[in-house]
């Protein structure tokens, strides 16, 4: 059976580009013959790479404002949210542009985009992160059952002593409890959940260095 | 249940099927029969099975080349030069078709299926063609052994212009009428043949020899439940079929009740010829082979039947309950009128051709040619196979598909041709050209030149019962028709699966051969038009051999393991491991899932309440509940660490924070740069945030009412750095210039006149770098990615407390310092003793989270109390 | 407080009792006001990275530069030019080359990173850590918390007596220590979500002070 093969440009593209970079961290420059050659093609795909990042954040934001402009053309439920969201990213975008070429971009008095942060974007964040106090509040409530494993009884646990210890001044809690809990045992905890982060990464980097993960799509 | 024309249903699990498959894909049982059923369209792989009796008729070492005819089961196919033998028996109806009779109209939809007939028509002929020993009187037949009895009937109707069309009629047939006296001495040969294979001496008619292996019976004798074949038949590499089959009573001799004599005609018929004729085929010529015992008054001719023809058939008697035993039942159709049967199109068989033709012959005629009915001929194969052959009249109904009838055999279809042979022999013998059979009685005579026992040597009558009624015929009776009836719908019902009737416990065998009601009629012959010629094996050489699987010989579905495998005891234990592992796979974990508390809203409306009357009671009273904490470890470090930084020393600060926690963010930044602006050193900003710039200049703005520092003297703020750790790689990699040409304000930042970036060219010219981050993956990458190529500079952090247990374990190493969350600022602050916004928030933060603590331990006593509500659920399963 | 800053103040004040208003049950109001962080976000953003990344670093060496430089630039111009393309899902095939480009460094840094700047610290940090004391702690605790959570060794009723029972208290170990670390985990997410709402408290009590007598 005739099969139409392509030849998969991609993954030969981010295969070498990878690399490349990749043996840039492990070769010095200072190596003979290569080391100087694969340093300077790896840096500067890495700033090829960092201004695709900044070309791809720009294409995200493109696609944002096309997909809430087409929600507030046809009717929908949240016609008037997606209409509020072009219009105040357009509207912020020539603000900061007016702050640019005005050049009060560094002014906190006169910068419009200073202004707009200071008293939309922060207020709104800084709220929504103090709901979470409650809803964190809440979970921790439910969290008290009668059938508790010991592992959620621990976890309980070490979570009271360390918001305490974190918030007031309690003897031996706060100066002795707390911090053997912190410093030894979930740095123990969180030692191994790194380590199995970073052969993750590692093992996930090479799938895609070996072609046999393409997210982009090749 | 509708078939879809697309879809075809197996007549062994009921399920459907693509059209196009020819095995079933569940129980991988033949969908499309090799041989036609009765009733369906005409397909050559139906004439198979109404040809094997007369194939299996011939020598077993006379074959040749395949001649046995498409309707022979061991899968030979019919040379190209029987067909032509043949054609005189299609073009005799092909002639007859152009004069219809009303009777015997032909309305012009049912023309299209002469295309199929026509080559089934070919087929038909094959299997009397094959029966042509000689090649004498009609020219292009094939060359085939025919017994002479056989033989001079087809001379006969090479005589007979008239009654010859395209195809010539074979011998038997056309010289029925001259067949020879002393050729009822004479042993036809096919007869013979089987003698000399089975070793049965002539004369030995009716014994009850055992045939040598029933599993090597085939042909259209296969299908009869009590048929027992001889051997060697089956020469193609099918599977001979299980069961035992027994012979028709017809073609047994001493059983079967002598029928009364009819008038002694000129030829004598065997019986099961005679049959053909309903009242008396030839009556003036013929003798019904039912009527005429063997051995009665006129001299028969006796055959020297093998054992397999010998064998007596207990169970049917279709000729005892056939009113009319002159026919045989098999050739006896349901309706009378050729309009009412249900198979080919009446018009194709005009009404001459019929006239010589008993009913059930018509039948046979016209449902094998006819188009296929659906539901009709597909769910009695429950029903006595003997039955289908041999249907009384009366018990015809017209529109009904008759159990036994021909049409719920897989007969191949008879065309035209065939149906005007036998016609035109019934005319001959009858002198009645012209009549139609159903018009009158057709009376022995008109097959009587045919079926005149007298024109067969005895030797080839010998051993066939032609006195007597074949139990199989005679057993034909309502109740058949009814159990058959009954079998159809169980067969349908269990297809249903809502009925509780009992199956029927068919054969294997049998029930490979239930026609299917379901399969598409294609408009054209599913005989293939190319020949195939086998290339290897023993048939090598062979035309149109049949594959392997034939629809007799079912395969049945294979066992779950073979059954020479060994399987240790350890290799189960690991196959009932796998198999409860994909068990349990499908399986949904079921899931413990705690009710919420009652009244969700109000529960955390109170605890809003509680603690917005805990904030405001703190900053309206100024209640401290606790001093600010004392700084820990990595605290202390940090405030050595920039402590010991000279004055103007670079320092290079991230601010990596998003908006969100900026409440807790500011205050740490708040303190650092506090001490940092306290030192003097030299700052130079940068983010790896969006939003990090402005953070930067709403902190800067907010440092700069209490310090007097000066941008682009004391500070410089160099923007956003994409691209995340491969943007902080190019910080390594790079000169700061080449990364960092401008500001946040579009300005030149490596003007010689900004201070904070003289002598700076890499991170290393930096005397700390101070990450302030709230995320733990910005945390990571200034760590994975800056932290390594670092020599002198100190690596400190000032991280949300969310963050900390995270950046905890790389202190010591690459992080030479770290302040943490609210609490770290506030100790940073009792460090420094600046007052800060971290001591401001101190209380009520303190105080927050004293009542944080109670709320939730009061809430989650009262949690405990409550019964428990959790449920478990699988997951996915709501 | 001059005018604008009043009214800025106001309006955070106002989007501030909003999105508190979430705690009421979902509404019109806290849907607009996320809508319009949302918004202000994005438009942000764009100005950050067009202004402070693409003009300095791509448009403006590419107009000014020598053509040396404009040669350097032309793959990231070509590669970015193609990127856009995904924005339609007919011409999306075009960015593959630029995806593949940013993936491929992407999974080079991320390796790198990994390897050097967590892996080898970290063991090394493990090992000059140990003692027979907090660092034996640490020492068993990284490794079982490893063993459970990184390669899921579980009690297995096919193993063998030794084996099943090393593997039940390896497994044990190993969830008892992410219970600690999830534990101090929670306790910081608590503490962080606490201190936004003492800032936002405070803020709100700072603007009612203004306009109240106490």
């Amino acid at each position: 059976m005739k099969q139409n093969f392509r030849f998969p440009w991609s993954a030969v593209l981010a295969i070498a580009v990878g690399f490349v970079v990749t043996l840039g961290y492990f070769i010095p420059s200072s190596a003979p013959v290569v080391g100087g050659t694969l340093a300077s093609l790896g840096d500067y795909f890495l700033q090829v790479g960092v201004v695709l990042a900044a070309v791809a954040m720009l294409v995200g934001l493109i696609n944002l404002a096309a997909v809430h402009w087409t929600r507030f053309r046809t009717a929908g439920e949240n016609r008037l949210g997606s209409g509020v969201v072009v219009i105040t990213m357009i509207a912020t975008f020539l603000l900061g542009t007016i702050d640019y070429f005005w050049g009060w971009l560094e002014d906190p008095n006169r910068s419009l985009t200073q202004y707009v942060f200071r008293h939309i974007q922060l207020p709104v964040e800084r709220s929504l992160m103090a709901l979470l106090v409650v809803i964190l509040t809440y979970m921790a409530i439910r969290m008290f059952r009668r059938r508790m494993t010991v592992y959620q009884a621990v976890f309980l646990g070490v979570f009271m002593v360390v918001l305490l210890g974190t918030g007031l001044d309690i003897p031996y809690i706060t100066d002795t409890v707390k911090p053997w809990l912190s410093n030894v045992w979930a740095v123990a905890g969180t030692r191994g959940l790194l380590l199995g982060i970073g052969l993750g990464t590692l093992a996930s980097g090479l799938r895609v260095l070996s072609g046999v993960d393409r997210p982009y799509g090749g | 249940m509708v078939d879809k024309p697309r879809e075809v249903r197996c007549p062994m699990c009921g399920r459907l099927n693509p059209a196009e498959n020819d095995v079933c894909q569940y129980c991988e049982a033949r969908l499309k029969p090799l041989t036609a059923p009765l009733g369906d369209a005409p397909s050559g792989a139906n004439q198979p099975d109404e040809q094997d009796w007369l194939g299996d008729l011939r020598s077993k070492g006379d074959l040749s080349g395949g001649d046995e005819g498409e309707w022979e089961d061991d899968g030979e196919e019919p040379l190209d030069d029987q067909r032509d033998l043949l054609d005189w028996l299609a073009s005799i109806d092909g002639e007859e078709a152009e004069t219809p009779s009303p009777p015997a109209e032909q309305s012009d939809s049912e023309v299209e299926p002469a295309a199929a007939e026509a080559q089934e028509e070919v087929d038909l002929s094959a299997w009397l063609a094959s029966l042509d020993e000689e090649q004498t009187t009609t020219p292009g037949q094939p060359e085939v052994e025919l017994p002479d009895w056989l033989r001079e009937y087809r001379s006969q109707e090479a005589a007979e212009p008239e009654a010859e069309s395209a195809e010539s009629l074979p011998d038997w047939l056309t010289g029925a009428e001259e067949l020879p006296a002393e050729e009822e001495e004479s042993e036809p040969d096919f007869l013979k043949d089987f003698a000399a294979e089975d070793g049965v001496e002539a004369g030995e008619v009716g014994s009850t020899a055992t045939p040598a292996d029933p599993e090597e019976y085939s042909g259209w004798m296969a299908e009869f439940p009590e048929a027992k074949l001889p051997s060697a038949e089956l020469e193609s590499e099918e599977t001979s079929p299980e069961g035992d089959f027994e012979l028709p009573a017809w073609l047994l001799d001493e059983e079967a009740e002598p029928e009364e004599p009819e008038q002694d005609t000129e030829i004598e018929l065997p019986d099961w010829l005679a049959e053909f004729d309903e009242e008396g085929v030839g009556a003036g010529e013929s003798v019904s082979p039912a009527e005429k015992p063997v051995g009665a008054e006129e001299p028969t001719v006796e055959y020297e039947l093998p054992p397999w023809l010998l064998e007596e058939e207990p169970e049917t008697d279709l000729a005892a309950e056939s009113p009319k035993a002159e026919l045989p039942d098999w050739m006896q159709a349901a309706p009378l009128e050729v309009d009412e049967v249900k198979g080919p199109p009446v018009e194709q068989f005009p009404e001459e051709q019929f006239e010589d033709l008993e009913p059930s012959q018509e039948e046979l005629l016209l449902e094998e040619s006819g188009e296929e009915k659906a539901g009709e001929t597909t769910d009695d194969v429950g029903a006595v196979v003997d039955d289908e052959y041999f249907i009384p009249e009366e018990e015809a109904e017209p529109g009904d598909s008759q159990p036994g009838s021909l049409e719920e055999t897989e007969l191949p279809a008879p065309s035209q041709e065939t149906a005007a042979w036998l016609s035109e022999l019934a005319s001959e013998v009858e002198g009645k050209p012209g009549e139609s059979f159903l018009e009158e009685a057709p009376e022995a005579e008109a097959l009587s030149s045919a079926f005149d026992l007298e024109s067969f040597p005895d030797e080839e009558l010998e051993g066939i019962n032609l006195t007597e009624e074949p139990e199989w015929l005679a057993e034909v009776s309502q109740d058949a028709a009814l159990q058959a009836e009954e079998q159809r719908r169980g067969f349908e019902t269990e297809e249903g699966g809502e009925e509780d009737l009992p199956r029927a416990e068919l054969p294997e065998w049998l029930a490979a051969m239930r026609p299917v009601d379901a399969i598409v009629t294609p408009p054209t012959p599913s005989r293939p038009s190319r020949v195939e010629i086998e290339t290897s094996g023993p048939l090598a050489g062979l035309q149109d051999v049949l594959p392997a699987e034939s629809q007799i010989f079912q395969i049945s579905k294979p066992d779950a393991r073979p059954s020479g495998l060994e399987i240790s005891e350890s290799q189960q234990k690991h196959i009932r491991m796998l198999e409860e592992m994909l068990n349990t796979e499908e399986q949904a974990t079921p899931v413990s899932i705690p009710l919420p508390l009652p009244y969700p809203r109000l529960f955390r409306w109170f605890i809003t309440l509680i603690l917005f009357l805990a904030a405001l009671y703190a900053l309206w009273s100024g209640t401290s509940l606790a001093d600010r904490p004392l700084p820990g470890l990595e605290t202390q470090a940090t405030y050595a660490a920039i402590n010991r930084l000279p004055s103007g020393a670079p320092v290079l600060i991230a601010i990596d924070y998003e908006p969100g926690l900026s409440g807790e963010m500011d205050v740490i930044a708040q303190v650092l740069l506090d001490h940092l602006m306290i030192r003097g050193a030299s700052l130079t900003f940068v983010s790896t945030t969006p939003t990090g710039p402005l953070q930067t200049e709403n902190l800067l703005a907010e440092m700069l009412t209490r310090h007097n520092y000066q941008r682009a003297g004391q500070f410089i703020h160099l923007g956003y750095i994409p691209g995340g750790p491969a943007g902080l790689q190019t910080l390594v990699s790079f000169p700061l210039q080449l990364i960092l040409p401008q500001t946040y304000s579009g300005y030149s930042a490596w003007d010689p006149r900004q201070t904070p970036l003289l002598g700076i060219e890499t991170l290393n010219d930096y005397a700390a770098i101070l990450v302030i981050t709230d995320r733990h993956e910005a945390a990571r990458g200034w760590i994975e990615q800056v932290g390594p190529t670092l020599v002198d500079t100190g690596l400190i952090f000032g991280s949300s407390a969310q963050v900390e247990p995270l950046i905890r374990p790389y202190y010591g190493g690459m992080v030479d310092g770290l302040v943490a969350g609210q609490a770290g600022g506030a100790a940073y602050e009792r460090l420094t003793g600046v007052p800060g916004q971290a001591g401001r928030q101190w209380d009520v933060f303190s105080l927050l989270v004293m009542v944080s603590a109670v709320v939730i331990v009061l809430g989650g006593l009262v949690n405990l109390v409550l019964p428990d509500r959790s449920q478990s659920s699988s997951l996915g399963g709501e | 407080m001059n005018l604008p800053e009043l009214i800025g103040t106001a309006l955070g004040f106002l989007l501030t009792i909003v999105v508190f208003s979430y705690l009421l049950g979902d509404n019109p109001f806290f849907r607009l006001a996320i809508h319009l962080f949302i918004g202000v976000a994005a438009g942000y953003v764009a100005i950050v990275v067009i202004y402070n990344v693409l003009l300095p670093r791509l448009f403006l060496p590419l107009i000014f530069g020598s053509w040396g430089e404009r040669g350097i630039l032309l793959v990231p111009l070509i590669l970015g030019l193609l990127l856009f393309f995904k924005i339609s899902p007919r011409t999306a095939w075009l960015g593959r080359a630029s995806m593949a480009t940013l993936v491929g460094i992407g999974a080079a840094v991320a390796i790198g990173g990994a390897v050097i700047g967590t892996l080898f610290s970290q063991m090394e940090a493990a090992i000059n850590a140990f003692n027979l004391g907090n660092g034996l702690i640490m020492l068993v605790g990284t490794l079982a918390t490893l063993a459970y959570f990184q390669f899921g060794v579980r009690k297995n009723d096919q193993q063998d007596g030794v084996v099943q029972q090393l593997s039940t208290g390896i497994s044990a170990a190993g969830k008892f220590f992410i219970a600690i670390a999830f534990g101090v985990l929670f306790a910081g997410v608590y503490t962080a979500a606490l201190a936004a709402f003492t800032e936002r408290i405070t803020s709100l009590w700072a603007f009612l002070q203004n306009f109240l007598p106490f």
